[in-house]
């Protein structure tokens, strides 16, 4: 689903204009000073407090556009809360730091219902994520994978018009990988990542008017002529930074508690019941595609769309960047909107 | 000794039968095509797998692949896997009961070289490997292009941790 709007052009802010404030609720002064320099860019005022006392008082005088915190406040007491008041007086959403290293509170993370978005990267990916995730927000723009590619970079469209092209697209994406000269690591995660994907909105994504999953239970290796609303949008590119790659479906019927659902089975190893034995898929679609990528984003249109992009760092070595936890976003639309 | 090969989805299977020992070669793609659990009848004591060729596997196919596992321990079955693939260990990273009581000889596992840039998928031996990596230290391996050391290129403690399951 090719976005035609222009990207990375630069927005002129006329002078007197209030792009908002962004608060960054945070201990740490050093970590204060990195998120202000990184969202200063944004031309939004950035205010920075050590705690969700303080966070609340300020909330009590100005409403922030956007609130940055640290994921050790979303679960200390008072932080789900201000969370929702922050929310509920207009705040355009709530982006969680986590913390290198702190891959063993995750489960319980992915049990709060005010996470939408945890940046878990550490520099320079962490300003990229920041950058992008408070830009969306801000300007509720929010489809396409441009936003996470240079300028200029040509992505392959492929539409998916049956249901066993799945396999030979997958082979597609994984020539093209090792044609952009990734390794076998890479083209290994990317092609379980689109694989899982696309099984997802081939199959999953399609639900009637009264909202059954009416594909779920079909066998995974039947062929099958994709009606036009069931057809499957895949998008890649890479741009020496990420491999990026977007599965796009045409019903929106994916939301936010089932994807933390899953998200939890990511976080949560072991687990003999992690694998569904009783329905057509296994259910740890989601999971797995988590487990592939550096950076998770899933943007939702309820009755539209679900666009699901997957960014694997491809600069550094994983022991460079030393996260043992992704990033994962999820930003919403209305049904209505048109972008 | 008997050798012969079968082909379920997208999935070769060529496996030779000594005594009550099988001797399993698995090649391709593991997904919703393949059929893995009536291997488990050829089986009496013990099985080797071999999946360096095993490029791929999908969460449909973990699913079929932890059928065949309980399978063979439901027959008391020794299992031991053999060069498993780096899409192998990703699953048995993720899902336990994807190696489950198994005994893994050796694994690919990715290591890039910063000399002049290769990456590659290397094997490695657990036996003479057992120390470091019980320590979560990768092993040491030669550049295959220009003999420089090359370093692992994954977290060990996320690699790596396949081999402390029960």
């Amino acid at each position: 689903m090719g976005e035609t709007a222009p990207e990375h052009t630069i927005n002129t802010i006329p002078e007197h204009a209030d792009r908002g404030l962004i608060l960054v609720v945070h201990r740490d002064r050093k970590t204060q000073r990195v998120v202000h320099r990184i969202l200063g860019s944004t031309l939004c005022t950035v205010d920075a407090v050590a705690n969700v006392v303080q966070a609340r008082k300020l909330l009590g005088k100005r409403v922030p556009e956007l609130v940055v915190m640290d994921h050790n406040m979303l679960l200390e007491e008072g932080g789900v809360a201000f969370v929702a008041e922050a929310t509920a007086a207009g705040a355009r959403g709530c982006l969680v730091l986590l913390k290198d290293n702190s891959a063993s509170e995750l489960p319980s993370l992915f049990t709060v219902d005010a996470l939408t978005n945890l940046l878990a990267n550490p520099m320079p990916l962490l300003a990229e994520e920041l950058t992008v995730t408070a830009l969306k927000l801000l300007r509720d723009d929010i489809f396409g994978i441009e936003k996470y590619l240079s300028w200029g970079i040509e992505c392959r469209e492929i539409v998916l018009n049956n249901a066993t092209q799945r396999a030979d697209v997958v082979d597609r994406l994984t020539g093209d990988v090792r044609a952009f000269g990734l390794g076998p690591r890479v083209a290994s995660l990317a092609s379980l990542a689109t694989d899982e994907l696309l099984s997802n909105a081939v199959y999953n994504a399609p639900v009637d008017d009264a909202g059954e999953h009416f594909r779920a239970a079909e066998a995974r290796d039947t062929y099958r002529d994709l009606l036009p609303r069931e057809k499957v949008t895949l998008r890649y590119g890479c741009d020496a930074r990420y491999l990026a790659i977007e599965v796009t479906d045409q019903f929106g019927s994916l939301d936010r508690h089932t994807i933390l659902h899953y998200l939890a089975k990511a976080a949560e190893r072991g687990g003999v019941d992690k694998i569904d034995f009783s329905s057509a898929g296994a259910g740890m679609g989601i999971a797995l595609t988590y487990s592939c990528c550096n950076h998770l984003i899933y943007n939702l249109q309820p009755g539209n769309r679900t666009q699901a992009i997957g960014l694997i760092d491809v600069r550094f070595k994983p022991t460079e960047l030393g996260s043992m936890v992704s990033s994962f976003n999820v930003f919403s639309r209305d049904p209505g909107d048109d972008q | 000794m008997t050798t012969e090969t079968l082909s379920t989805g997208r999935l070769d299977i060529q496996f030779t039968a000594e005594g009550g020992t099988l001797d399993v070669i698995m090649r391709g793609q593991i997904d919703e095509g393949t059929r893995l659990v009536g291997l488990a009848d050829k089986v009496q004591d013990g099985i080797t797998i071999d999946l360096e060729k095993v490029s791929f596997i999908n969460s449909v196919g973990v699913r079929e692949w932890i059928r065949l596992l309980r399978a063979l321990r439901k027959r008391g079955a020794a299992i031991r896997m053999r060069r498993c693939s780096e899409a192998m260990i990703h699953q048995m990273n993720m899902i336990v009961e994807a190696k489950g009581n198994a005994e893994v000889e050796s694994f690919f596992a990715p290591y890039v070289c910063d000399g002049c840039g290769y990456e590659g998928s290397m094997c490695l031996d657990v036996s003479p490997n057992a120390t470091k990596l019980s320590q979560l230290q990768a092993p040491a391996v030669d550049c295959p292009e220009c003999n420089d050391k090359m370093e692992f290129n994954e977290i060990p403690e996320r690699y790596l941790l396949f081999l402390e399951q029960v």
